[in-house]
């Protein structure tokens, strides 16, 4: 079920730019310096807040689902994603916002060859502009 | 938690279509969403064989089905309106037209999947 998460990283980088929104699991690193410690934890129930109470969540953050992180990205700093399949049968991906002159598109990006790796870098990308 | 998982009748078309991976809970009845961990798994997946239960997938599980398991590809954009009066969201399911225009991406995301199931029951 890891792949339904977007990775550690990715999660630190998210709860650093401010997500803090209920998810079905936290990223728990015992060793923060070692990136191999880290490891998903899901809970059993989502409301009976485990992390919350001992501090975890404040530690180390929530594992958002992708769903979430777009869904964030699009409520919080108006930027809409739409992963396609190109030509090629490979995977895309285009970030849209909008301005006061109008709709734009950018960046678009090919050549993806799953829907994951695709919706992955868009991710990264996501963050990127919004660290800016 | 709950509007991060398809509707209860969304799970049971989905069930009948064959979807059966591991979720994160299980749709008891339209109103009863049980949430749990995983490794809950062998229990959800036996509640599954119970016609009126069904797993409790979540909009992007239920979209990789369909594109996994279908070829089918669907897109939700967020784009003028027709009349270029509004911003909507639209969706397209590779190969057909763009749908009506949607207030919000929840709606849009519902109707999508509610398309996919007819264009799968319809083949």
């Amino acid at each position: 079920m890891q792949q339904e998460f977007i990775s550690y990283d990715q999660a630190l980088a998210l709860k650093d730019l401010g997500f803090n929104e209920k998810s079905l699991a936290y990223w728990f690193n015992e060793t923060p310096l070692n990136p191999e410690g880290q490891c998903l934890v899901y809970y059993r129930k989502p409301y009976d807040n485990v992390g919350i109470t001992n501090g975890i969540i404040r530690e180390y953050g929530w594992a958002p689902l992708y769903q979430q992180s777009f869904k964030w990205f699009r409520e919080k700093h108006g930027l809409y994603v739409d992963i396609f399949v190109d030509d090629n049968k490979t995977f895309g991906f285009m970030i849209t916002h909008f301005t006061s002159e109008g709709r734009v598109d950018s960046p678009v990006k090919y050549n993806h060859i799953t829907y994951e790796e695709a919706e992955q870098a868009c991710i990264d990308k996501l963050i990127e502009i919004v660290k800016l | 938690m709950n509007k991060e998982f398809c509707t209860y009748k969304q799970a049971l078309a989905l069930k009948e279509l064959g979807f059966d991976e591991p979720c994160f809970g299980r749709w008891i009845e339209p109103t009863e969403l049980s949430i749990s961990a995983p490794s809950d798994d062998k229990y959800c997946q036996k509640q599954h064989e119970v016609t009126w239960t069904a797993l409790a997938l979540l909009f992007q599980q239920a979209f990789r089905f369909f594109r996994e398991k279908y070829q089918l590809q669907h897109e939700i954009v967020y784009d003028m309106s027709d009349d270029l009066t509004n911003k909507v969201y639209v969706y397209t399911v590779f190969g057909t037209d763009r749908s009506e225009e949607y207030k919000t991406y929840e709606e849009a995301e519902l109707e999508c999947l509610n398309t996919l199931i007819k264009i799968v029951k319809s083949k």
